[in-house]
């Protein structure tokens, strides 16, 4: 029962790193950092318990802060960039994060930072941000902002000939993305008890792009089920474990092939709501 | 009602507009003709805030809007229907449509403008919430300019809305450009490569060539024009049904 709480609260952190990876995706800017925006979630939440006891929950808010503001800065010099470029931007940058706190003695250098206070019910708290981040998500949907979200991922140009602020929207989906990836990290760093800067690596990076690829990137749900989906299928089947990132490799290729919108897209939506009404 | 008053504009360091004057007076359709590469494109999307003139002024009901950020140039009423049509091609028809009025509060307002846009092209309404990216050619460029409407502009910056569309639907949107002055009020630039059809529906005109006004004049003066019959229209431009 405990192991099973514990994937389950891992895989509740997981959502919230897809979703942290989305927000700033619906306006078509790609990622690759939201592990490096983790990584300062982490550091400063536990750097707040640790050395100035500062509660739990203000703690995890001060590090989802202190990464939105990281978010901010990154995501001035994201805006003039795009693809493969923005990519690599964030990529570097989840790099010089974990390369820096590795040269912060403060925080434990390489050998990591240890004593966090373990938060007992963090399967509560990982799951209680997620519906906060569901209905969040819900509701931008259907926010002006949130049109304006998807019409610049779908357009920016055009976008832009309509009146959308391009700049103010963008900057704003990747700070609040990368809010979200440090509210990831302090619940994580809480959990765990001991972080250090290997925990955050690109590979991290990937596997949060991986999770919203595969559950679908059309509606929000996605990246919550695909979250859920790869963190808890590998963990039943040992075997496949030690392959998991060849395995997410072919499983992105074939997704490509077969279901591009990922496995919840807009028609499973639809299906699922034609359902409901029926049984009700 | 816009007033161009020698504006370079261009990429990097060509100069794609040079040391250009133009004049848009309340309720004209003025059009501005030339070849490709004459820095018509160039000209809107400076006027459109998308880039920023080197040099010279740009103002708009004696406001200088120049260097101003495209949605605040929006805000003023200066709408702009792109080339090759830039609609959002991953949402539906109403949705593009709403977009359209984004930034707009006025509820009421609204509506009656769906209405109009509605009754000027009902093929949208048939096709309301389909995917616009599955419409045809001719469609989207509706849709576009069904979008223009609803920002409720006062001056409408079209780009070449006729391009790679069928003779049936270029007389539709000829139509709706001329009924815009004519019914709606709006005030019209209009650039395109169909010079005659054009200057058929426009009060007067502009020529373009490698970013330099080479001629103006009213619509009929340029209709005339013998040179510029050469150029643009054809030698037997008056007897031949574009």
């Amino acid at each position: 029962m405990d192991y099973l709480f514990s994937v389950a609260a891992i895989a509740g952190i997981n959502i919230i790193m897809a979703l942290s990876f989305y927000l700033p995706f619906i306006t078509g800017q790609i990622s690759l950092g939201q592990a490096g925006f983790m990584a300062i979630g982490a550091y400063a939440s536990a750097v707040c318990s640790v050395k100035f006891g500062i509660p739990y929950v203000p703690a995890v808010l001060l590090g989802g802060v202190m990464a939105g503001v990281a978010g901010f800065v990154l995501g001035m010099p994201a805006l003039r960039i795009k693809g493969i470029y923005l990519l690599l931007l964030t990529m570097g940058f989840g790099e010089i994060v974990r390369v820096i706190f590795i040269n912060i003695d403060y925080v434990g250098g390489a050998a990591g930072l240890g004593g966090i206070p373990y938060q007992e019910y963090t399967t509560l708290y990982a799951y209680g941000t997620v519906v906060i981040l569901t209905v969040f998500f819900y509701r931008l949907r259907k926010s002006r902002m949130g049109r304006a979200f998807q019409a610049i991922g779908d357009d920016e140009d055009t976008a832009e000939i309509i009146g959308v602020n391009i700049a103010t929207a963008k900057l704003t989906a990747f700070s609040v993305g990368a809010f979200i990836a440090g509210i990831g990290g302090g619940i994580l760093a809480h959990f765990q008890e001991y972080i250090e800067p290997l925990m955050f690596g690109v590979m991290h990076g990937v596997e949060f792009i991986v999770f919203a690829i595969f559950g679908g990137i059309q509606i929000f749900w996605g990246p919550i089920f695909g979250a859920l989906a790869l963190t808890f299928i590998p963990e039943f089947l040992r075997e496949i474990q030690e392959w998991r990132m060849e395995l997410y490799g072919l499983l992105l290729i074939v997704m490509m092939i077969v279901r591009p919108q990922g496995v919840i897209g807009l028609d499973v939506i639809k299906w699922i709501k034609k359902k409901l009404l029926r049984i009700r | 009602m816009l007033s161009i008053e020698g504006v370079s504009s261009g990429y990097g360091k060509i100069l794609a507009v040079k040391d250009v004057n133009l004049l848009v007076e309340e309720g004209e359709i003025v059009v501005l003709l030339g070849a490709n590469g004459a820095g018509k494109s160039t000209l809107l999307r400076t006027i459109s805030g998308a880039m920023k003139p080197k040099s010279g002024s740009i103002i708009f009901k004696g406001q200088r809007i120049d260097g101003k950020k495209p949605h605040l140039i929006v805000k003023e009423g200066v709408v702009q229907v792109e080339e090759g049509r830039g609609i959002l091609s991953r949402m539906s028809v109403k949705e593009n449509l709403d977009m359209g009025a984004y930034l707009r509060s006025d509820k009421d307002g609204i509506m009656k403008d769906l209405e109009r846009v509605f009754q000027k092209f009902p093929r949208l309404k048939e096709r309301l919430n389909q995917n616009a990216g599955t419409l045809s050619g001719g469609e989207q460029q509706m849709l576009a300019i069904g979008r223009a409407m609803m920002a409720n502009p006062k001056l409408l910056l079209m780009d070449e809305p006729s391009l790679g569309l069928s003779p049936n639907f270029v007389e539709l949107i000829i139509r709706a450009i001329r009924e815009f002055r004519d019914q709606d009020g709006y005030t019209i630039l209009l650039v395109e490569q169909n010079a005659k059809k054009a200057l058929d529906i426009a009060d007067r005109g502009y020529i373009l060539e490698t970013g330099r006004i080479v001629l103006e004049g009213t619509a009929q003066d340029l209709l005339n024009n013998e040179e510029l019959q050469r150029a643009y229209l054809g030698r037997d431009a008056k007897t031949r049904e574009d």
